[in-house]
């Protein structure tokens, strides 16, 4: 059972009939329905063997199923307070603690 | 003039009761058995109301289908209707109706049930609303 948005249900009957490059099966589509508690579709995704002619068409259905990733928390240390001056790794000149 | 009968019963545990609910009026307007296939995403369906002068509403399908009124996009109601379980309403209901707003830009289904979905909505209204 998945969970998905109506834009992502518009997006997986766009790719019903393409070959999955994921599964190697033919993509039969979601079925599902509405939960107003949540606003979401819940149900399943349903694939078919590809026989001996796959279509020519191509949809990674993994990729339409996931997320937006958001970006990942920075790395880059804090810029200290403009007041601070010197550049970032500078040693301030002179410790008052030496 | 149009008079639209609901039918409200109960059979089980002994008891075996049926209610009709009738209105008169000469409002009338309906989804006639529009077939809507598998897949269709936000499938349009000419079909206004305007909810103050409503008597009656009795929606159903045989499919899990999503109802959206006015836009499939920003709907202004949504009901989740389930595979042959009628929402009905008529005044003097006991719960409010679903339909909040009037029905002015059509209504939207979306059919993710893996088969075609029948639909119906007979809605019987007043034509000279106070």
């Amino acid at each position: 059972m998945i969970s998905i948005t109506k834009d992502t249900l518009r997006q997986l009957n766009v790719a019903v009939g393409k070959l999955d490059v994921d599964t190697g099966e033919v993509f039969v589509g979601f079925v599902g329905r509405l939960h107003v508690s949540d606003g979401l579709y819940h149900g399943d995704l349903r694939w078919a063997e590809a026989g001996e002619d796959p279509p020519k068409d191509t949809v990674s259905v993994k990729s339409l199923l996931a997320p937006s990733k958001p970006k990942p928390p920075s790395k880059s240390k804090p810029k200290p307070p403009s007041d601070a001056g010197g550049d970032i790794g500078d040693k301030p000149d002179g410790d008052p603690h030496d | 003039m149009a008079i639209h009968t609901i039918k409200l019963g109960i059979e089980g545990s002994g008891v075996s009761l049926s209610k009709d609910v009738s209105y008169t009026q000469a409002g009338v307007n309906l989804i006639d058995g529009e077939a809507v296939a598998n897949g269709q995403t936000d499938y349009e369906i000419n079909f206004d109301l305007d909810i103050s002068a409503c008597v009656s509403f009795y929606l159903v399908s045989d499919q899990d289908v999503t109802f959206e009124t006015n836009s499939g996009a920003s709907a202004d109601d949504t009901i989740a209707l389930l595979a042959d379980k009628p929402y009905v309403w008529y005044t003097n209901a006991y719960d409010v109706c679903l339909i909040t707003t009037d029905i002015t830009a059509g209504v939207f289904i979306t059919n993710a049930s893996g088969e075609t979905a029948t639909i119906y909505c007979v809605a019987l209204y007043d034509v000279t609303p106070a």
